[in-house]
């Protein structure tokens, strides 16, 4: 005998909650509008006020503000472009991190709409991860055409202007171009790549995660769902932690290599 | 597309959410890690500013101490150039009183004998005129006549002429 409770497990489909004409609203977009509200509230109410001598709480986020900065720094090895990449680093990294977080609040996924609950972790719906790798990887290619130049950035890809002057110099020299135009093309397919391993390694964990949830719970009713979800919420931010630090690393590897080290 | 589609794929909600997460980063962007960033910027800027005050300060106080003492030496060596033009003025001065009392003295001396001089010349000429006349009336005595105004006067002229000569 066991004792425990029955819970549903949350479906790998994304729940539409409402449409507005053909456009369904599903309940992870719900979450996230919330969280988009209380961002902007903390904004608004809290930070807005911050001062020159910091009390607890300003003390307190300016720690968090500066160790993703740190981290940020870290990995691209400049303090320079770290501070241009560090807002959607940063925002990736709180976003996630809150994202996997935020379903452990009591009660929050359990408010329903027309039998469908109203929130859900953003992050167990495939959706939300891609939306936020596809704006992660075109962020990454914006900067990286700033960087290079248009000509540059095209070469990356398709150094074709590298095949021309290797047939003239020699017939080896244009076969190695030929190679690198091979590369190119696989670049593109990693550029795809990195939308898709960043999206689907960042869904399986939490999905899966909530999956165990469901399975733990409903074996144990005491002490292991407590720790469960305690661990739960450290997974979620190593997951939001993970996913901002690949993207800083794509980042620092689409830059021109430079001299300067962090300063 | 079907993997996808099994694994719940959806355009509307990839779109939706896609957006979501672009409200989020303009959000933090503005009103989180903008204002945030800004506050620690300016208390930087702030500390850096008391170092630099500070290391000005101290090397302005050096700058200050050099230069008192500087001027302080100046004021020494100026002082003593004072005290020795002084005492050089000082000792010119005493030198020409000196000599204006040397030489005030010497005309005094020299007015002074020059007065002797003369007080003895007219004691001398009062003396003989004196003994002249007692000449005279000691020869009346002896002669035991009246000797008017006109003989007394010759005898006296020739008793003095005779003193004077002798």
């Amino acid at each position: 005998m066991s004792l425990g409770f029955t819970r549903e497990l949350t479906s790998i489909q994304p729940e539409i909650v409402f449409s507005i004409g053909n456009f369904g609203i599903a309940n992870s977009t719900l979450m996230i509008l919330l969280m988009a509200i209380m961002f902007l509230c903390l904004g608004i109410f809290s930070i807005r006020k911050f001062t020159l001598i910091p009390g607890k709480f300003q003390a307190g986020f300016e720690m968090v503000y500066e160790s993703i900065l740190g981290l940020v720094v870290q990995i691209t090895g400049n303090k320079k472009q770290a501070e241009k990449i560090f807002p959607i680093i940063g925002t990736i990294l709180v976003y996630f991190s809150i994202a996997n977080v935020i379903a452990l609040i009591p009660g929050l996924t359990d408010i329903t709409y027309a039998g469908t609950a109203i929130f859900r972790t953003p992050t167990s719906d495939i959706n939300t991860a891609l939306g936020v790798s596809i704006a992660a990887v075109i962020a990454l290619n914006l900067v990286s055409l700033k960087e290079w130049g248009t000509m540059e950035y095209i070469g990356l890809y398709l150094p074709i202007k590298n095949v021309f002057k290797g047939f003239k110099k020699s017939f080896m020299d244009g076969f190695v171009a030929m190679v690198d135009v091979f590369v190119g093309v696989l670049n593109i397919i990693g550029e795809l790549a990195k939308i898709i391993s960043l999206s689907f390694r960042l869904f399986g964990n939490v999905y899966a995660g909530q999956v165990l949830a469901i399975i733990i719970m409903g074996a144990f009713a005491y002490v292991l769902p407590t720790i469960w979800t305690l661990m739960s919420g450290f997974t979620g931010l190593l997951q939001g932690m993970v996913f901002a630090s690949l993207v800083a690393v794509y980042y620092s590897l689409s830059l021109k290599p430079q001299e300067d080290s962090s300063e | 597309m079907e993997v996808l589609t099994n694994i719940g794929f959806d355009w509307q909600v990839a779109l939706a959410n896609f957006i979501n997460f672009m409200i989020i980063l303009f959000i933090m962007k503005k009103y989180v890690f903008g204002p945030t960033g800004a506050v620690i910027k300016k208390r930087q800027e702030k500390i850096q500013e008391g170092i630099d005050n500070a290391k000005n300060s101290e090397s302005e106080l050096l700058v200050a101490k050099q230069k008192s003492e500087e001027e302080l030496k100046k004021a020494r060596n100026e002082a003593n150039q004072i005290i020795a033009k002084a005492k050089e003025n000082g000792d010119d001065l005493v030198a020409r009183a000196q000599k204006e009392a040397d030489g005030k003295v010497d005309e005094v001396m020299a007015q002074a004998q020059k007065n002797i001089e003369k007080q003895k010349e007219q004691m001398e000429t009062e003396l003989l005129e004196k003994t002249a006349g007692l000449v005279t009336l000691g020869v009346s005595k002896i002669l035991n006549e009246d000797i008017d105004n006109t003989k007394n006067e010759s005898i006296s002229k020739r008793a003095l002429e005779a003193l004077k000569q002798s």
